[in-house]
């Protein structure tokens, strides 16, 4: 029986083991099932541009590379049996995963078996502040997006000194609250009055209560940060109740082409800070917009856009580091300087964070039924439309 | 100084949600009366519905109360067939079996539907989904009138069907006594088969009239209508189909009064809690006869 | 009865030795023994008391918690935060079936859910208490005798002592009165009271025992992932898994948690790694089919046939 129960442990391994090696494996802990296969799926075709690309160009240290995937079925416990999987096939580097509460447990874990990690979706604040020397991000986290938000308000008070007060509105989970926590500091720091301050359980979407409270406060600026199905549905009711901020921010639900598709013209005006646009001025953006599209069948957006960016880190460390030892990774990691065309990577500490590139994200805003980049203005393809108008005058 | 308008806007708006919640609630309250069944693949049921009308809609273009022609009886159908193929198995077995089946139930269907649609959530974008009708001051959501009219049409039809028919006066004998209904020559095992398919053919319909409200998302939100059902059921009487309304009018006055004048993140907990005092309370549920359980 | 300690000595010395036979697969085997653990602990209340509960993620939530704001933000050592967590788990029982215990049934069932939602958007919504939605991180953890409390074969090795110490509970609950005093109120109620049983003493024991133990495994599970999230830890989906894996293997049954947390973190392990995005399908499929075919569970069905047996045999002499 013991014999039995120690065969059926170990035989599924041997099973799954790949039969061919490639020269070059790193691996991927992604979630392809459960609750987050959505954003799991997006990064996966990301993976894959980069990794056609890597290796059109002949891949890396003049072999060719390879994707050594798992599935952590949006599960933490399965993410750290993945990342023992992974070890035992001696991956140089793993990448990984969308959510914070499987990241957070990953970071720890191969911090202390000293793996280098690049995170591939997380961008909660606590995975790289205080981080560890093991631990890398090439995309955003809260502080930075935060900031973004307000110095675009910034940016809009200049024209503008009657903008004032903000209400804020988000989930209740991880990114939302750190992302909330994060506009309340900023907002007081820059002397805005907050005037609406309400979080929400996943459920039924109805925010008529919470806009409708709002509307007696008359805000100028409106902060929320809701995934997609929420986000659809604070527009359309945001109409119903009357609410008339002068802008209105709406986080993460708003950057996909499924907002606009779904609110049609209520989301016009409205902005969003993502990582990567189509639209933005670096060079070969049009091409990768292109692959990307290619890839999915779909309109690209931040989330692919986010993997292939892991994937060429990654690759361009392979490619520098003296050996495919670990720690000599990790140190080809730290030295990253790197231009794609998603962003500029270099890995710093600062402001507590450690191994967080400080990516400029882009404020998009929503014009005539297209995400369009209008902030910072140096990488800006349009001018800023405001204010927004009210709805009876649309 | 109390804003009277604002008021009457928040009980309207939680009048109307607690409309949906009575449609939700109304299917699952039938089945437990006379299966004595805790159906936990009942929300899932919900968004089989909900990626229906999505369906119908990309291929043809139907407006989702269009689809419900084809909804309804299909899922009359599958529920009919599952009770058959997989419940009726269980009759002999532990009591929480039918539960446990259900909830095994509802981790397939949500998986199927996630290898069918993706995982990315859908929805059928109406032109009249923020459309508003006007009384006085008071502004009423147009989508959350018509499921109002629709949990309105549907459960007058149920209880319609319940009364003054063959078939319904069957299912009443077999929810009230079911050996005595074999007794007298009732086939308890169709009828069962019968109940569950209307029971799934009420989940779908208000699936169907979730989505231009609601994204359908293939494993998430199931649980979170199965357990608004539950407390739907518990709260109007587990088994009464016109206390299911009543029911889910008190949940939704309760939660939309407690996110608009106390804090909106505990608004699930203001459902809950009710439920919870009801349960102890008044364990028949608010309108329920005060008969013993078992 | 003997049997069964053999058995688990066996187990248990098998157990000690598996981190040096297969020391890359420890991860796989702490998500085993802990949910073997938290499966057996709900059996008491689940299965020996006859109350199904689907809010034990309550109870791992508590012991999380209180080991990971222990340590993360009053700094006190994990073994005295897991004390308080046990003896704020028994109390939590304690309330918690005061409150219900009077509800039978599927009414008792859903007066569980309800609850741990509550507790879930309180362990979300007050932040001074517990960090709030964006979760504990533990950074350090004291080294006692210089034991690293963060390495994986530490962390094996007290899951393991968890799943041991909790499968022994129940086979010292099985065979004492306690133990009959659970099954005469789990089979009817009413009987028991008249042979002079209080069927509410009994089960709040059960459940207060079986939270307990639930916390116990709960700290545990909050060091090994060195990261929790309200969220995922209130879960209510981890209550209907600890409950499920009692359930398949066999409830009220000594070994039935054991094998259907083997059987539940085996597969899901396998078809992970074998079926992708089919997993969780594969799971549901099996979920159906152990409870349409084995309607007691693996161990359930089996032990049920032989007991049968045996009365027949002594019935005809």
């Amino acid at each position: 029986m013991k014999k039995l129960i120690a065969t059926a442990l170990v035989a599924p391994w041997l099973l799954a083991a790949p039969v061919v090696l490639a020269d070059i494996e790193v691996g991927v802990i992604n979630s392809l099932s459960g609750p987050f296969a959505a954003f799991g799926e997006r990064y996966q075709a990301g993976m894959e541009v980069a990794l056609e690309e890597i290796n059109a160009g002949g891949g890396v240290r003049g072999e060719p590379l390879a994707l050594s995937v798992q599935d952590d079925r949006s599960e933490a416990t399965s993410a750290l049996a993945a990342i023992e999987s992974l070890n035992r096939q001696d991956v140089p580097l793993i990448m990984g995963s969308y959510a914070s509460s499987i990241t957070g447990p990953m970071a720890q874990l191969m911090t202390r078996q000293e793996i280098p990690l690049i995170v591939l979706g997380s961008a909660d604040n606590s995975i790289t502040k205080p981080g560890s020397p093991w631990v890398f991000r090439a995309k955003h986290n809260s502080s930075i997006v935060a900031k973004s938000y307000f110095d675009y308000f910034d940016f809009l008070r200049e024209g503008d000194d009657s903008l004032n007060t903000v209400a804020m509105l988000y989930g209740n989970g991880a990114w939302p609250a750190s992302l909330a926590e994060e506009g309340a500091r900023l907002a007081k720091e820059r002397g805005y009055k907050i005037v609406g301050d309400q979080s929400y359980d996943q459920g039924t979407s109805d925010f008529r209560p919470i806009l409708n409270r709002f509307r007696s406060e008359e805000p100028d600026l409106l902060y929320v940060v809701a995934y997609a199905e929420d986000g659809v549905a604070i527009a359309r009711q945001m109409r119903e109740v009357n609410l008339n901020p002068k802008a209105v921010a709406i986080d993460t639900g708003a950057a996909l082409p499924s907002f606009i598709d779904q609110v049609g013209d209520l989301a016009e005006y409205v902005v969003t800070v993502v990582s990567w646009s189509k639209d933005v001025q670096y060079k070969g953006v049009e091409d990768l917009y292109e692959r990307l599209k290619a890839k999915t069948g779909e309109e690209p957006t931040f989330y692919e856009a986010e993997g292939y960016l892991a994937l060429r880190v990654a690759a361009d460390a392979l490619e520098r580091a003296e050996s495919l030892e670990r720690s000599d990774v990790r140190d080809a990691l730290a030295e990253t300087d790197l231009d794609t065309p998603v962003t500029h990577v270099a890995f710093e500490n600062f402001d507590g964070f450690q191994g967080q590139n400080p990516i400029r994200s882009l404020v998009l805003q929503i014009q005539d039924g297209e995400h369009v980049t209008v902030f910072p203005t140096d990488l800006a393809a349009e001018d800023v439309r405001y204010p927004t108008p009210a709805w009876e005058e649309r | 100084m109390f804003d009277y308008v604002s008021f009457m806007q928040n009980l309207s708006n939680g009048v109307l949600i607690g409309g949906v919640y009575a449609l939700i609630g109304v299917g699952l309250t039938l089945v437990f009366g006379v299966m004595k069944t805790i159906n936990f693949a009942h929300g899932d049921f919900v968004i089989l519905g909900m990626y229906c009308a999505v369906l119908l809609n990309t291929l043809f273009g139907w407006d989702p109360y269009l689809s419900l022609l084809v909804a309804m009886p299909l899922g009359f159908l599958t529920g009919a067939i599952l009770q058959r193929v997989v419940l009726s198995r269980l009759v002999e077995a532990p009591p929480e079996s039918s539960l446990l089946v259900t909830l095994g139930l509802s981790l397939v269907i949500g998986n199927i539907l996630l290898l069918t649609f993706g995982a990315e959530p859908k929805s059928v974008n109406v032109s009249y989904a923020s459309s508003t009708v006007s009384l006085g001051e008071v502004r009423f959501s147009l989508i959350l009138l018509l499921a109002g009219l629709a949990t309105m049409v549907v459960i007058a039809g149920l209880y319609a069907v319940l009364n003054h028919t063959e078939l319904g006066r069957a299912i009443r004998a077999t929810a009230d006594n079911r050996l005595g209904a074999e007794l007298v020559g009732t086939n308890t095992r169709r009828i069962e088969a019968v109940v569950f398919g209307i029971g799934m053919a009420l989940a779908v319909t208000a699936g169907v009239v979730l989505i231009p409200l609601l994204f359908a998302t293939p494993t998430f939100s199931g649980a979170i209508f199965t357990l608004k059902a539950f407390v739907v059921t518990v709260l109007g009487g587990l088994g009464n189909i016109g206390a299911a309304i009543a029911g889910g009018l008190l949940l939704g006055v309760v939660e939309v009064m407690g996110a608009s004048y106390l804090t909106s993140d505990y608004r699930n907990a203001y459902g809950l809690l009710v439920f919870l005092l009801v349960l102890l309370l008044r364990p028949e549920g608010l309108f329920g006869k005060t008969v013993k359980r078992v | 009865m003997k049997k069964h300690y053999i058995i688990l000595v066996g187990l248990v010395l098998l157990g000690i030795v598996y981190p040096q036979m297969f020391p890359g697969y420890l991860s796989v085997a702490i998500t085993l023994l802990l949910y073997a653990g938290w499966a057996t602990a709900w059996d008491i209340l689940g299965g020996w008391a006859g109350q199904v509960s689907l809010g034990h993620a309550s109870f791992v939530g508590l012991g999380a918690y209180f080991v990971a704001v222990g340590t993360a933000h009053h700094d006190i050592a994990p073994w005295w935060s897991i004390l308080m967590a046990l003896v704020a788990a028994a109390m939590l029982a304690y309330l918690w079936g005061s409150l219900t215990f009077k509800l039978k049934g599927p009414y008792f069932t859903l007066s569980t859910i309800a609850i741990a939602e509550i507790l879930r958007l309180i362990a979300i919504n007050e932040g001074w208490l517990t960090g709030g939605a964006t979760g504990v991180f533990i950074m350090t953890l004291p080294e006692p005798f210089g034991l690293d409390l963060f390495s994986r074969q530490v962390n094996y090795y007290l899951a393991l002592a968890f799943a041991a110490f909790t499968v022994l509970i129940v086979m010292l609950i099985s065979r004492s009165k306690f133990g009959y005093q659970l099954r005469a109120v789990r089979e009817d109620e009413d009987s028991a009271m008249a042979s002079g049983i209080n069927p509410t003493t009994v089960k709040l024991k059960a459940f207060m025992i079986s939270g307990a133990l639930t916390a116990l495994g709960g700290g545990i599970y909050a060091i090994f992932l060195s990261f929790i999230e309200p969220h995922t830890i209130f879960y209510l989906l981890l209550s209907v898994q600890i409950a499920l894996t009692a359930i398949i293997g066999g409830r009220g049954t000594i070994w039935g948690p054991c094998v259907g947390a083997l059987l539940i973190v085996g597969s899901g392990e396998i078809f992970r790694t074998m079926f992708a995005e089919a997993n969780m399908l594969i799971y549901g499929l099996l979920i159906m089919v152990v409870v349409m075919f084995l309607p007691r569970g693996i161990v359930g069905e089996p032990a049920r046939y032989l007991l049968r047996r045996a009365y027949a045999k002594r019935a005809q002499g």
